[in-house]
């Protein structure tokens, strides 16, 4: 691998800087901005210290990871200095990075052997700069591994060689190659923790069941059972364009509610996901606002914080899990009328229909078995609308009760219970919203191709995941 | 090791050290023309840092340290050092406020509590043409009142290992310290 100077070029020019505060918070900065690079979910946060011997420079935070991470930049990088702070336990499970270039003396087997016995990684400019993701398949995965849990020493050499491993690994993974796992795997593992080392594995096993490839013929034994939240976002992020039916086999590994916590926001990858697996994603709320008219021929899903969307020609349905994660974000919203309402609702079981006129008189209908249509036609087209416009409908979706509800300022469905993203949306969302056709069509053709993979994937044993 | 002493007081950074930050720590003799390269016509210190909390929050200081076993060359080189101080503090633009002599053997027993007197400076200066070289433009004289400053603002401090190795914080003692500024840091800055 070529070195890449431009890191060691700007942390030298911020270390030649006059100031010494300028000079120590602009070489903190840019260490820094790379590492926050290696992994899209780490948060990193400088203490305001700087080459100090026991006070770390960064301390590395994940929002879903407990254990924290601190780093020590060092200016004297040499063998010694390094050995002597290695013993001193100060720098344990950290990450020292050296801003010595080059060191001046060789680093050697013995402070490797020590680092990784305190769990700490030790790396240089040039070895922070060949872990940086280069862009590739999955090339995030080893960089973030080893933020989290690398360990022992790791120049340019070492960095190029578990960049190399990483990709080797997931081709063979992605291609279901049982001989060509192992040997990259392997050399990961001498600068990785076993926790780290176990989750890279497991989302190897994730994606090799995902191309097809057996359980039982994994080559190696891992312990996790199913892909957690870190993989599951690893593999929107990373993966290149997949079918339909792989996004089908990653929701089958893992829990695919844990999409609500990814908060992605737009990505074809998220897309595919959720489309391939709104029969298992669960939620128990929907919000309808207006969103920007824009051209796009196909509903879109996106997930944030919490809740996932789906975007059509000129609106916006927020899904969640609670009403209270997706309250505020409905807008104003005009309350429907009888016939139009009566139009939309087709043959779906409706519980109850309320309605309300100018001078605020209430008017009611409801059967708890379901309305019988003469009571719907009866009561919606009833004297030509004059019941006015409807407040509220209860519906029975999947044996579920669904309160509907068009305030001026909400136009949105709760149930009782969690139910199917599919179902929810297939029940509701022609209802609190009219779609134009565009929308109808698509959202018609997103049901169908649902079906096709459910029923591939009952006829398709190995896509398991045991 | 003088670093892990200084940084285990909580009242010393050090920020800088050689040889990766030299030229933070490097300063140009008095006597060199202006347009000088010759690394003859620059002295440097060891160390250069912050002090924290109390009534010198925010000073600098500069450090010689001497990782030695015996009193010899000591006692030239600190003079050395006072001439290096007294060019520091005419520098302009030079702005410190510490100066510490770090050695791990005592030297000038005779003369020890005359070490840090303005009589003392002066007198290293003037006794050496490499000192007055370092510390006094050609042709002028040392300055008392900056020979008082210096003075005031050297301190010789000597170490030993054991006393790093048992007086200083434990490694618990460091995770909660060093937990604890963090987060008084942080308090402060937000």
């Amino acid at each position: 691998m070529t070195p890449d100077r431009t890191l060691v070029d700007s942390v030298r020019a911020h270390l030649e800087a006059p100031s010494w505060e300028g000079s120590a918070e602009g070489t903190v900065a840019v260490v820094a901005s790379v590492l926050g690079r290696m992994d899209r979910s780490v948060v990193v946060e400088s203490t305001g210290y700087f080459n100090h011997t026991f006070i770390p420079d960064l301390i590395l935070r994940w929002e879903k990871r407990s254990k924290e991470r601190r780093v020590f930049l060092r200016l004297d990088a040499g063998r010694q200095n390094l050995l002597s702070a290695l013993d001193s336990r100060a720098v344990d499970e950290s990450v020292i990075v050296g801003l010595e270039d080059p060191p001046e003396e060789e680093w050697g087997d013995e402070l490797g052997d020590l680092a990784a016995s305190r769990e700490t990684m030790v790396v240089d400019l040039p070895g922070v700069s060949g872990l940086q993701p280069q862009g590739g398949d999955f090339d995030d995965v080893v960089p973030s591994s080893m933020l989290r849990g690398g360990l022992g020493t790791v120049q340019l050499e070492q960095a190029s060689e578990l960049q190399a491993s990483g990709h080797r690994f997931f081709r063979a993974a992605s291609v279901v190659d049982a001989e060509s796992i192992s040997a990259p795997a392997q050399r990961i593992s001498m600068n990785l923790s076993a926790v780290e080392h176990e989750r890279l594995v497991g989302l190897g096993r994730v994606l090799w069941q995902a191309r097809g490839g057996s359980p039982q013929d994994f080559p190696i034994q891992t312990t996790l059972s199913s892909i957690d939240s870190m993989g599951l976002r690893l593999l929107l992020e990373t993966s290149p364009e997949q079918t339909s039916a792989f996004w089908r086999a990653i929701g089958q590994s893992s829990d695919p509610d844990l999409v609500y916590g990814l908060a992605l926001g737009h990505s074809s990858n998220l897309h595919a996901f959720v489309n391939a697996n709104a029969d298992r994603i669960r939620c128990k709320a929907l919000v309808v606002a207006e969103g920007e008219l824009h051209g796009s021929e196909s509903l879109e899903w996106s997930s944030h914080p919490g809740t996932i969307a789906l975007t059509g020609r000129d609106f916006v349905a927020y899904i969640a899990q609670s009403v209270e994660t997706v309250r505020h974000l409905a807008r104003e919203h005009t309350m429907p009328t009888t016939r139009a309402v009566g139009e939309r609702l087709a043959s779906r079981i409706v519980e109850s229909v309320t309605t309300e006129t100018q001078d605020g008189t209430r008017w009611m209908v409801e059967n708890e078995n379901g309305l019988e249509e003469h009571e719907r036609v009866e009561f919606l087209d009833w004297e030509g609308g004059h019941r006015g416009l409807v407040t509220s409908i209860a519906l029975r979706v999947a044996g579920t009760h669904v309160d509907c509800r068009f305030p001026v300022l909400e136009s949105s469905a709760r149930t009782t219970a969690l139910l199917p993203v599919s179902s929810l949306v297939q029940a509701v969302l022609p209802v609190l919203w009219h779609l134009d056709e565009g929308d109808a069509h698509s959202l018609e053709g997103m049901y169908q191709e649902l079906e096709r993979l459910a029923v591939e994937e009952r006829a398709s044993g190995q896509l398991s995941f045991d | 090791m003088a670093k892990r002493f200084l940084e285990s007081t909580c009242r010393a950074e050090v920020l800088w050290e050689q040889p990766v930050a030299a030229a933070k720590l490097q300063f140009p003799k008095a006597g060199a023309s202006q347009d000088s390269t010759a690394s003859s016509d620059f002295f440097s210190f060891d160390l250069g840092g912050v002090i924290r909390s109390g009534p010198d929050d925010g000073d600098t200081f500069l450090a010689e340290v001497k990782k030695v076993n015996q009193a010899d060359p000591q006692p030239n080189q600190y003079r050395d050092f006072l001439a290096q101080v007294y060019r520091v503090l005419t520098l302009p633009g030079a702005s410190h406020d510490h100066f510490a002599w770090i050695t791990w053997h005592p030297f000038s027993l005779t003369q020890w509590t005359s070490l840090a007197t303005p009589e003392y400076v002066i007198h290293a200066i003037e006794d050496d043409e490499g000192r007055r070289y370092t510390a006094v433009a050609d042709g002028e004289s040392t300055d008392a009142d900056v020979a008082r400053q210096v003075a005031e603002q050297v301190m010789v401090i000597v170490l030993g290992d054991r006393q790093v190795e048992v007086l200083t914080l434990s490694d618990e003692l460091r995770e909660t310290v060093a937990r604890s500024l963090v987060s008084r840091r942080s308090a402060r800055d937000a």
